[in-house]
């Protein structure tokens, strides 16, 4: 039976690891965070200290533009690249500390499962060095109808309304 | 037959490439062992009951880092509730209320015989005295209410909300209690050992240690919705809101398990895991041989 196309995308993008929220949630990422709706990826690390706050403070105002969505259909998740050191409740205080509303979710999975997610959601580059630089993972932003299989990327470093009106070409 | 066969296949699957979770030693390398089996979330810390040892540790539920240890023979089960850390001394027959900032024994009320499990109703503390096979409710002052008969070797405890429920361990059953009066309610059967109960806000699950499965009882009604295949030596249970965590002593392997008993993740353990807890974060829990707790709360390994 030939598989569809959606359940090809969601084979060989979109696993179903195991990922914690930072309300201490367990969840599979595709049946549980992705699948039938809207979604919005970032990565980021506690500690780094130049491009995260930034993309978090663009993702806000992002959040605030789309906010009628937000919860409903369209969900945004922010993975962190260094589960070790970022706890959930170091998660949950971050989440706090930018007022983190309903419908966005900081997450944590183990470091293989995290690294299998960045290389498939694409948050990878083809030159090592800069691969290898975790801040610089942190400065893309990938959004995704996962039912109409639109998917698509976008700088963070582009202006929160730029970022609101390309997530909107997807809805 | 089926959904058990892709259950094994899962369940198989997880046993080949669990991930192991942190790990936090509760002694010193070349203590005497411990045997923690038991242990409880008081809002800040985790308690873990020692019972080779005499004692009952308390560690950070943030960083995992001792914060205390408290003389208490033979603890058999711990407890949070009603302002209290609550603990089972299986070797006086008695359980020991401690102050949960400084550890203070601040009563100590004889019970039943070998006092395996407490749980309580959010007024009261049940206690199952397992050789004693009864269930006895006390105040919050220890002063014994009620003493009911059980069938044999009660060795678990849940409350939903109204009842309380039993492990009847030897006796592979589950009985329900009213907990306003303790009349018997119903006793439904279970597969052989079970050793473990939680309550999922409908059903009541049970862990059944030498089935080595977990088994799903509506809560109205005690009807079987379902047997779940996890492994051998299914000695503990735990619901985080979404999903069951049950260990194995025998895999080394914890396992959430999904509402419907579909296999979410595996992870690998400290050796014979015992009691779960979960603290609304993360999940807790004793590794009895290892003399260890491990947790989602302490990385991975």
């Amino acid at each position: 039976m030939p598989t569809s196309s959606r359940e090809a995308i969601r084979k060989r993008y979109l696993p179903d690891i195991v990922v914690q929220t930072h309300e201490g949630k367990h969840a599979l990422f595709y049946q549980d965070l992705v699948k039938d709706r809207i979604v919005v990826f970032n990565f980021m690390y506690l500690s780094c200290e130049d491009t995260c706050p930034t993309t978090l403070h663009t993702l806000m105002d992002v959040h605030t533009l789309l906010r009628p969505r937000i919860g409903r259909d369209l969900f945004m998740y922010s993975i962190t690249l260094d589960p070790e050191r970022d706890s959930v409740a170091a998660l949950r205080k971050e989440a706090r500390s930018h007022g983190v509303r309903p419908g966005w979710l900081f997450l944590r999975a183990a470091p293989a499962d995290t690294e299998l997610l960045r290389r498939k959601l694409g948050f990878v580059s083809s030159d090592p060095k800069v691969d290898a630089n975790k801040s610089a993972h942190a400065a893309m932003v990938r959004f995704g109808n996962e039912p109409r299989q639109l998917w698509s990327m976008v700088s963070a470093s582009a202006s929160p309304e730029a970022i609101a009106r390309a997530i909107r070409w997807v809805v | 037959m089926k959904q058990a066969l892709a259950l094994l296949v899962c369940v198989a699957a997880g046993l080949a490439q669990a991930q192991g979770l942190g790990e936090v030693a509760l002694a010193p390398e070349g203590d005497a062992p411990g045997g923690p089996e038991a242990l409880a979330y008081d809002g800040r810390h985790i308690w873990v009951a020692r019972p080779f040892a005499d004692t009952v540790v308390r560690i950070s539920a943030s960083s995992g880092a001792h914060a205390g240890s408290f003389s208490v023979e033979r603890p058999g089960a711990v407890l949070f509730a009603l302002s209290a850390m609550w603990v089972a001394n299986t070797r006086a027959h008695s359980v020991v209320k401690l102050g949960p900032g400084d550890g203070k024994v601040l009563g100590t009320y004889p019970v039943g015989h070998l006092p395996a499990a407490m749980v309580s109703d959010g007024e009261h503390l049940w206690v199952a005295n397992s050789g004693s096979n009864s269930v006895m409710k006390l105040d919050r002052n220890g002063r014994r209410l009620l003493t009911v008969g059980t069938q044999a070797r009660p060795l678990a405890l849940a409350f939903d909300g109204a009842n309380v429920w039993v492990a009847n361990n030897k006796a592979r059953s589950v009985s329900k209690l009213r907990a306003s009066d303790g009349a018997v309610l119903g006793v439904f059967p279970a597969g052989d050992g079970p050793s473990a109960l939680a309550f999922d806000g409908t059903d009541i699950w049970v862990a059944n240690y030498f089935s080595g499965n977990v088994m799903k009882l509506r809560a109205a009604d005690g009807a079987a919705l379902g047997t779940y295949p996890t492994a051998h030596g299914a000695a503990g249970l735990a619901f985080d809101g979404h999903n069951l965590w049950v260990t194995s002593t025998s895999t080394n392997r914890v396992l959430a398990l999904r509402r419907d008993g579909s296999v979410m993740a595996t992870y690998a353990t400290g050796q014979r895991p015992h009691q779960v807890v979960f603290d609304g974060a993360n999940i807790w829990l004793a590794n009895a041989a290892s003399d260890s707790v491990s947790s989602t709360a302490l990385g991975w390994r």
